[in-house]
Parts: structure tokens; sequence; C-alpha cells
């Protein structure tokens, strides 16, 4: 194992040991979610049956939203303005290790939703995932593109609070603006051309196509892969641009 | 003693070099261009009043930001650049601690000692900054003594090569301050080069090889300690006599004397310059005794000392306020 990606595991380890240990994160970053998540498929069961596996692999994606970007926002900014960050980048740790340690920690809590959704999706009748590597590609695009995004939130917030609420303006344009809980047909036609472009529709559509086996509305693995690409790399030019290790004092 | 036998051999018999540094944020210039070595193995105090340079000069040299100017050299190496290089090598105490609060005490140092390659064991890095029994404390139940003592023990269970100590005693009971002071004196007889700033220019005077002040963005002096203070003259002082007033008092080499405020009591103090320096206080001395004896009064609490760090510092202050 490199010195980088041994570091970054042994950070991701403690922030796990973190959310863990404090309720208020393991209610917001784990439980609350999770629980949004099951109320939304049971909303659309009972409604009718044939919408649960739409509405739970958008849940599926949803989840994203949470432990990736609200919960990472408000660390990084949170422990920014305590000097943690500074602190650790006095020591051996590479700045990649340091956030991606605290990122890698948030894609473990998501990754362990996806499952608990994996596990609900047989009992509701969706299943199993029909091409699991492809919905882990989903889920982990999602999770590096929402980190990224975390670290550019956090770059002009001035407290976790202030992150986490900074998140929701984005939060709300990835929920609406993809077929995350509506199909993109029942946007105004503009608007869901629009709609197709924004990072919250590829990590949909590959998540929905790896879960169900259809590619849907989307248009394809190969396209929705390169616009997810295009989107992370976007978010890391911009995050190593606005992201900043050293409080805002004076 | 501090065991750091299995730190890795410095190749440089200077630690640190700092040639025409300068540093700007927007306009406003923070360093002017210093210069300044620390030998290896060598304490080096780096003094000047909040706003001097002095935070911004040692983040440059542990790497958090390059210099704009100047070259800098940690180890024979740039600290920007080749920071993945020195990192391992180089222990930092910040100013502020910047600890994870609910991590218990072994817990913050297992991981700090996970990210090194020849980490000390935790009960030695503990035990050397006296905080055994608070082991599985919480970091935010700590007192603010206690964070310096953890963090200090933070930067040393690595086994650098050099230490940066930014304000380390801050906050310390005087207990733990002079077993901080006998902990670095161990450190730097065990090889370890220490960069060292602090407000206590005691502790500047104690532990330092050599010493820089720096104000304004400039090092206005610097050498060792008493080089440092040489030429600041000697201190005679003695508490004013109630029955002469303070105008009575007589002038030495035409200077009237400092009145200052001692144990709440008017003192008067005479910077005595000039001259030779084993003469001047017996014959500043021998002045004030006869005029006193013309007056009949007595002079209580006379001393005489040489200048101080503080002396100069303050000299340093006050001539360029």
């Amino acid at each position: 194992m490199t010195t980088d990606l041994k570091h970054t595991v042994r950070l991701a380890r403690v922030d796990i040991l973190l959310i863990m240990r404090n309720r208020s994160a393991l209610t917001n970053a784990v439980l609350m979610p999770l629980l949004v998540a099951g109320f939304l498929i049971f909303t659309a069961r009972a409604q009718a049956a044939d919408q649960v596996p739409f509405m739970l692999t958008g849940q599926v994606a949803t989840l994203a939203l949470f432990a990736p970007l609200v919960n990472l926002a408000g660390f990084y900014t949170t422990r920014r303005e305590e000097l943690i960050l500074k602190r650790l980048l006095g020591g051996p740790a590479s700045a990649t290790a340091i956030l991606g340690g605290s990122a890698a920690g948030a894609t473990a809590v998501y990754l362990l939703q996806v499952v608990a959704l994996c596990v609900a999706a047989v009992p509701l009748g969706v299943g199993l995932p029909e091409n699991p590597l492809l919905l882990l590609a989903g889920v982990l695009g999602a999770a590096a593109l929402f980190s990224l995004v975390s670290m550019v939130i956090s770059g002009f917030s001035s407290t976790g609070e202030l992150a986490q609420i900074a998140t929701v303006p984005f939060m709300f344009l990835c929920l609406f603006l993809s077929p995350a809980i509506v199909p993109l047909d029942a946007l105004p036609e503009q608007l869901g051309r629009i709609a197709e472009y924004l990072p919250m529709t590829p990590v949909t559509e590959l998540i929905r196509t790896g879960f169900l086996g259809d590619e849907g509305e989307g248009g394809g693995v190969l396209p929705n892969l390169g616009l997810l690409a295009a989107w992370v790399a976007v978010a890391a030019v911009v995050a190593r641009r606005w992201f900043r290790w050293d409080p805002r004092r004076g | 003693m501090v065991d750091m036998s299995t730190q890795t051999l410095t190749h440089t018999d200077t630690a640190v070099e700092v040639a025409g540094l300068r540093q700007s944020y927007g306009e406003f210039e923070a360093v002017k261009g210093i210069d300044f070595t620390v030998p290896s193995g060598g304490l080096f105090a780096l003094l000047g009043t909040n706003g001097a340079g002095k935070t911004t000069t040692i983040e440059v040299l542990e790497g958090f930001r390059p210099a704009a100017g100047g070259t800098v050299r940690l180890l024979g190496l740039d600290p920007y650049r080749s920071r993945k290089a020195l990192r391992p090598r180089v222990g930092i105490m910040l100013q502020e601690s910047g600890l994870i609060g609910d991590l218990t005490v072994a817990e913050t140092v297992d991981l700090w000692r996970d990210l090194h390659v020849r980490p000390m064991e935790r009960v030695a890095a503990l035990a050397l900054v006296g905080l055994t029994d608070k082991s599985g404390v919480r970091v935010r139940q700590l007192s603010g003594g206690q964070k310096r003592r953890l963090d200090l023990a933070l930067a040393v269970v690595g086994r650098p090569e050099v230490l940066f100590l930014d304000e380390p005693t801050t906050g310390m009971d005087p207990e733990a301050r002079i077993a901080t002071w006998r902990l670095i004196q161990d450190l730097v007889a065990a090889g370890t080069t220490v960069l060292l700033t602090t407000h206590y220019l005691e502790e500047a005077e104690r532990l330092a090889d050599r010493v820089a002040i720096m104000h304004r963005g400039e090092i206005r002096i610097a050498g060792t300690v008493p080089e440092v203070v040489a030429g600041h003259g000697d201190r005679v002082a003695f508490l004013v006599p109630a029955e002469a007033p303070i105008d009575s008092l007589p002038r030495i080499d035409g200077a009237a004397p400092e009145i200052v405020v001692d144990d709440g009591r008017p003192t008067a103090r005479y910077t005595v310059t000039g001259g030779e320096p084993d003469g001047r206080a017996h014959r500043t001395v021998a002045t004030l005794l006869a005029w006193a004896t013309s007056r009949n009064v007595t002079l209580n609490r006379l001393s005489v000392r040489p200048a101080s760090l503080e002396d100069v510092f303050l000299t340093i202050v006050e001539e360029n306020r």
C-alpha cells in the first residue's frame, strides 16, 4: 500500500469513528437520509407499485447528497476553522490524503446506505442490482463529484453550519433538475434539456441502469460516464482554486 | 533523556538557511528581506512583537507557503517544493492546537504515530509531556496547558530532525513550563534542531543558543544572548526613598533615571552605557551612594545587573515606535 493510500485509509477510519461517536452526525449523516429515502419509497409504493424501482434507484443517487456533500462541507469547514486541517498538513500526511481521508470516510457512510437500500430492494420486489459494477461506478463517481463540490462550498463558508446551509441550493438543483425524483420528461421541455447535462443526471442514470439493467431515458452508459467524468474534472479544478486550508481571520 | 536514536542522519551542517526572505500580503510587506541560519542541533529563537513577521517566516520554513522572494532551505531542501520529503523529518507545534476534540489523548497520539514511519511508542510520547494519566480523556476535556503538552507530544512523536515550536509554553502552569524547557533541552542534546518563537523572553534567554529579534518585518538584532545584550549597558535600580522627591534624583552621565513601578512602589532605574563594562556599574553605584549619603537617605533594594533580552527587546520596540 502506498504511503498516501495508507494515510487516507487511516484518516478515513478516524472520520468514521467520529461520525459513529457523535450522535448528531450519526443522525444527520446516516439515519435521517435513510429515513427520508424509506419514506419516499414507501409513499411511491402506496401510490403505484411500479414506481418503486424508479424511486428506490433515485434515492440511491440522492443519498450521495448527504454524507459526501452536506456533511463533508460542514466537516471540512469546521476542521479548517479549528485549525485541524492545518495541523494535519503540518504532519507527514499529504494534502490529498488529508482531504481524501475525509472524503473516503463520507463515501464509506454512503456505501453503507447504498447497501441498506440494496438489501431493502429484495423484499420490495425490485431485486438485487443487475450490474453491480456499473452501480458501483455511479455511486463512487457521485461520491467523488460531491466530495469535490463540498470542498468548493467549504472554500467560501466561514463556519460548518454556514457551509451546510450553502449546500442547500445545489442540493435542490440536483434533486429537481435530474431524474432522481421525477422523470426528466415530466419537466418543462427547455428545463428538461438543461437538466440532461447537469451533474445529478448522469449519476442517477448510471445508478438506475446499474440497478435495473435498462438504459432508461438518459441515453446510454458511455455518454453518462463521460458526462460524469467531465463534471468531476470541472469540480476538481474549481475545488483546487477555491479550497482554503487557512481560516479567514481578522 | 529523549531517545531520538532512529532519526535520519542529517547530511548538512546547517539545518535552516534563510537568505533575503521577503513576503507580502497585498500591499503589506510582512517580511522585508531577512537572513539567518540555524546550525544542525542548535536552538534558535525568533522573537518579536505581534505582527513582526515571525509567524510568516516560520510558515514559509514549515512549507505552508512559498517564499515570495529570497531563498529558504530546510535540511538543504526547499520546504514548499520538497514538502513530501521533508515532512517526515520535521515536527511542528503550531501556535494554536488544532486537535480533534472528540478523540481521546491516546487515539490522537495513535493517529499521529500511524502517519509516521518510525514513531515513538505512545506510552513514551505521553510520558515525555506528562500526560500518561490523561490517556483515556477526550481532548476537548483537557485544559489549555494540557492541550499544548499534547501538541508537543505530537510534534516529537515522529522523532523529527527539526522541530518548530510556536509559543510552546503559552497556557502552561509554571511546573509544566519548566518540564517543557527540560524536554526541549533534552531534544537539543539528542541532536534535534529547534526553531522557537516565544513571547516569554526568559524562555528564549534560558533555552536558545542564538536569538533574533524581528520588528516590522526586519531582523533588528541577532546573535547569541550575550552578543545581543552586549552594548545595551547595565541596569542599576533602587526604590525611590520616601524622603527624596523624584526630581531630586541625581543624573548619571547627564541622564535622569527612568521611574518604573515595582511591587507598587516607585523604582528608579538607570541604564548605564559607555566606558569599560567592568567599571561603569561601579562608578554609577559610587555616585549614587555618595548622593544618598549627602542626603542622609537609604537606597533600598539597590541592584546592579546586565541588560537582559527583555531590555534589548523593549529598547528596539521603543526606538521604532
